[in-house]
């Protein structure tokens, strides 16, 4: 994960050129002097001192960087290092919220980091959570319908990521909140009543009985061992929807897993590979 | 409460000297001048604690706006509606959402607790005594619960306070300045619709310039790192009770629920007791739990968490103080159980 430079950063990063710019800070490419010059992709945050004192954005963001730091991720590919990057936010109790390709960073190594965690939550008792999070072609349906969530908002936003790997355009391009919702049911049909959540304002009834289609008719190119990962991270029903966690454990990867457990031992197989515990104390 | 923290001007003078005791370049006493319009006198808090009537003054401190509650809050609940046999919550409401995460969460947290925790903390205070600290603490959980602010909020801005006294001389005048920011540092990392620092200080009743608390704002934060996310005691109890009543078929009795709510009450509590802020949090969840089953005559049988590494006598040690914490918590308190009607319900989603 990137790592966090408080001490005025004058002479530790020497700017190169504006990757990009955000709501809150820019992007730079920059090098890393005490790193042998290597180049990092640094964020600088404008602090505004508001009336509030320090943004709550910054807060976050600075502490869960802090909470992550030191903690590298090997790569075998983008996929299976999203999905290990995502696996350990959840097991540190984190949601990401806004999974976009924008916010996925490759180092030329082919090493995946994933960035900006202004949305990024922590979890804690309470559990109703703000409702404008993600950017809306990679936002959960219970988002758009301001159900509750938690986690599998993440999967979901993967599971288009991983889509947009083989078609190279976002899956789902809404055009607004009702929309987006239509182009999702009308990939995937209309889901089913029964997985429709409680207490939102928009009824069921009120879209259309869409058939669900192949999705192979859309990303012709996927093969369907990967198939059947997409389809288990783009379940309506977020309870039904695949953790980081199994979906690392997905046929898919396996064949990779199994390659690399031969050649090189990687950490993010070491602790994904502890299944079979039989002392889980929870209930479902 | 709030009347302990009023001013006394006879004593003002001479605790002026006192600011500025900081070996930091930004000492915590921004501005005497600015300081002296509210200050708490924790002079005459010490007065009133005395010498043995200290545990009875704390522990009526933490619960008096709770104690109220039947009548500020027409939602509460009695004990016996919100908790059945049947209803026992299996679920943790901490990792809702995170069940698969649960096992991990809980390691990551025991992994990561040593390094949060300010040991012996008030060693280089030259006026911050444990007493005062409790007393700041109790102020800080009253003001907590009367906002109706999460539990974690509470847990980190004690754990900021307990880090920043670790670090930084503080005067004794700054103290409730620093309990103030800490909450207001703790609210933007855990709450939803994080308090105005304007409400924050009409709460409690003060009125430190907002531009006190923001310039505070970012000494903390730069001195302890941005590191806001410190496991706390209560998670570790939620965990141990999730896991316990996962993992026991036959204890269904309902007591179980009490006991817990009891550990939580305990265990918020025990923050104000510096002696047992010496044990690693996961250590003295466990050790609450163990004493609170007993209180309700009950048998965990036996019970263990996994995971856990310490020695024998390091637990005993601490199951002693905790022993000790909670008979004078009863002595001033001997109707401590009613206590749990609220702590059952603490968190909204377990009836």
């Amino acid at each position: 994960m990137s790592r966090l430079c408080h001490d005025s950063g004058e002479n530790a990063y020497e700017e190169v050129a504006v990757i990009g710019n955000g709501a809150y800070g820019t992007v730079w490419k920059a090098r890393d002097l005490k790193n042998e010059g290597q180049f990092v992709a640094m964020k600088k945050i404008r602090i505004q001192n508001t009336e509030e004192g320090m943004p709550m954005s910054a807060i976050r963001e600075i502490s869960l960087l802090r909470q992550l730091e030191g903690h590298e991720h090997p790569n075998i590919d983008l996929m299976l290092q999203l999905l290990s990057g995502v696996d350990f936010l959840h097991s540190n109790r984190i949601v990401h919220r806004d999974l976009k390709p924008q916010n996925i960073l490759v180092t030329s190594q082919g090493r995946l980091k994933l960035a900006d965690f202004g949305l990024a939550r922590v979890y804690g008792f309470q559990m109703a959570l703000t409702q404008v999070v993600v950017t809306l072609w990679y936002r959960a349906p219970e988002v758009i319908l301001q159900a509750q969530y938690a986690t599998p908002v993440d999967m979901w936003s993967c599971g288009c990521i991983f889509a947009e790997l083989y078609i190279r355009r976002p899956l789902f391009c809404g055009q607004s909140d009702i929309d987006q919702l239509i182009k999702i049911f009308e990939m995937l049909g209309r889901p089913l009543e029964v997985d429709w959540p409680e207490n939102v304002s928009l009824p069921w009834s009120s879209f259309k009985a869409f058939p669900s289609q192949q999705l192979t008719k859309y990303i012709p190119e996927i093969e369907p061992i990967a198939k059947d990962l997409l389809e288990k991270l783009l379940k309506f029903n977020p309870h039904q929807r695949i953790s980081a966690k199994n979906a690392l454990h997905h046929q898919y990867f396996r064949d990779e897993i199994d390659d690399i457990q031969t050649s090189s031992p990687s950490s993010v197989l070491e602790c994904n590979s502890s299944d079979g515990r039989s002392d889980k104390p929870v209930s479902k | 409460m709030s009347k302990t923290f009023e001013q006394d001007n006879e004593e003002r003078d001479a605790r002026t000297s006192f600011n500025g005791l900081s070996e930091f370049d930004e000492g915590i006493c921004l501005d005497n001048e600015l300081l002296k319009v509210g200050t708490p006198d924790v002079t005459a808090i010490t007065n009133t604690l005395g010498d043995s009537g200290f545990t009875e003054t704390l522990n009526l401190q933490c619960l008096e706006y709770i104690l109220d509650l039947p009548e500020k809050n027409p939602c509460y609940k009695p004990f016996h509606d919100s908790l059945d046999p049947l209803s026992c919550p299996f679920k943790s409401p901490d990792h809702s959402g995170f069940e698969e995460y649960m096992d991990d969460i809980y390691r990551h947290r025991l992994s990561i607790e040593v390094k949060y925790q300010a040991l012996s903390c008030l060693d280089n205070q030259p006026e911050v005594t444990p007493g005062i600290r409790g007393v700041l603490i109790g102020w800080l959980s009253n003001l907590h619960h009367e906002m109706k602010l999460g539990q974690d909020t509470l847990y980190l801005a004690v754990n900021i306070i307990d880090r920043v006294l670790d670090i930084m001389q503080v005067a004794r005048d700054c103290l409730q300045l620093l309990g103030v920011t800490a909450l207001l540092i703790a609210c933007k990392q855990e709450e939803i619709a994080p308090p105005l620092i304007s409400e924050i200080l009409h709460k409690c009743g003060e009125n430190f310039p907002p531009e006190q608390v923001k310039q505070l704002e970012k000494i903390v934060l730069m001195s302890i790192n941005f590191d806001l996310m410190p496991p706390n005691s209560q998670q570790f109890l939620e965990y141990f009770y999730t896991y316990f009543m996962a993992s026991s078929v036959h204890h269904v009795d309902y007591k179980f629920g009490q006991a817990h709510a009891l550990a939580r009450c305990v265990i918020e509590l025990s923050m104000q007791d510096y002696e047992l802020c010496q044990f690693r949090p996961s250590l003295l969840a466990l050790c609450i739990w163990k004493e609170c089953v007993q209180l309700m005559g009950l048998d965990d049988g036996n019970f263990f968490p996994p995971g856990m590494n310490f020695f024998k006598e390091q637990y005993e040690y601490c199951l002693a103080e905790v022993k000790v914490f909670v008979t004078n918590l009863k002595r001033s308190w001997p109707d401590m159980l009613s206590m749990t009607d609220y702590y059952t319900s603490l968190y909204g989603l377990e009836n």
